[in-house]
Formats: structure tokens, C-alpha cells, sequence
């Protein structure tokens, strides 16, 4: 997430926005936003519907990976902190593109925490999309 | 691009002030780079 946060400038020069969705509790959105310092569009489904339309995994298995700790890790040592959870802790994350049209560009289901697509990947797939 | 049926077309989600949100309606001014995190931790 923080990763992506930086590239959203990245993403303005093919014309697209950054919007995050959560899974917690809309009250919980504006500490999110405060302790990510993110201030982009955010927004919230605490019924996972939209996570579980996407297939995004909820498994005890993608949340204890060892891939998971490594993340973590490397989050840690670049100033992350998690503190308490807001939300589904079993629940992973994803990347999507989608076009104007609704149709979607690219669509990455993370493996497990911190896994996200290459920045190029995005990239392309926002090159990708005729007409815009 | 590959057309790929997008299966959020007919899902919401809620903004801070607990106000339903059609995710349609988020890229219909252009495109989007759609993030789902784990949870607000």
C-alpha cells in the first residue's frame, strides 16, 4: 500500500487515480489515513462482498506465510508499524486496473501480505488502455 | 488490452462518512488503480 501511495503520481501521468478499499469499519477509515498519511481516495466493505467478486484469498495459509513475515519485516525496517487491526485479519489484498469502461486492465490477487505487482505491471496495463 | 468482464460492477462500498458508494461510479471519469488493502491496521 505504501509502495503504491508513492506511485500514485506515477499513475497520474497516464491519467488514473489511486482508491484504495479497506475492509474495516467506515469509522476506522480517517485513523487509517492518518497513520498511512494517505490522502487519496479511500474507502471501505466490511461485508468482503467486493474482496470475495475478485476471489482475493482469506486464508489462515496466505496470512502465516513465511513470504508474509519477510514482508513485514521489510515494511518494518522502512518505518511501518502496524498496531491493532481494523478489519479481517485472514483477508489478503489486490491490485486492480480498470478502465473507464469498466472493463479491467490488469488484476492481481495477492499471495500473501506485502505481495503486490511490479509498479511496471501497472504501468503497462494503464499504457494498455485505448482512448485515453 | 484484454477484455475481462469486471465482477465490481454491481458491488458498493462505503466512504468515511458511512455513505454507500457504487464502485461503478468511481471509474466512470477515468481510469482507476484499484487497491484492496487487508485491513486498517
Amino acid at each position: 500500500m505504501a509502495q503504491l501511495h508513492h506511485e500514485s503520481s506515477t499513475f497520474k501521468q497516464y491519467g488514473a487515480r489511486l482508491v484504495v478499499v479497506g475492509n474495516g469499519k467506515p469509522w476506522f477509515i480517517q485513523g487509517f489515513r492518518e497513520k498511512a498519511s494517505y490522502d487519496g481516495e479511500l474507502y471501505t466493505d466490511p461485508s468482503l462482498s467486493s474482496f470475495r467478486a475478485m476471489k482475493l484469498r482469506r486464508t489462515l495459509r496466505s496470512t502465516m506465510a513465511l513470504s508474509t513475515v519477510r514482508s513485514a519485516y521489510k515494511a518494518y525496517k522502512q518505518g511501518f508499524r502496524q498496531t491493532s487491526v481494523r478489519g479481517d485479519v485472514w483477508q489478503q489484498g489486490g491490485v486492480f486496473v480498470v478502465a473507464q469502461s469498466g472493463e479491467l486492465a490488469l488484476r492481481y490477487a495477492s499471495e500473501y501480505a506485502g505481495d503486490h505487482p511490479p509498479v511496471r505491471a501497472i504501468e503497462e496495463a494503464l499504457r494498455a488502455i485505448p482512448g485515453k | 488490452m484484454s477484455e475481462v468482464a469486471n465482477p465490481l460492477e454491481h458491488q458498493d462500498v462505503y466512504d468515511e462518512a458511512g455513505a454507500t458508494v457504487a464502485l461503478r461510479s468511481l471509474w466512470q471519469s477515468g481510469p482507476i488503480v484499484l487497491v484492496f488493502v487487508r485491513h486498517f491496521g
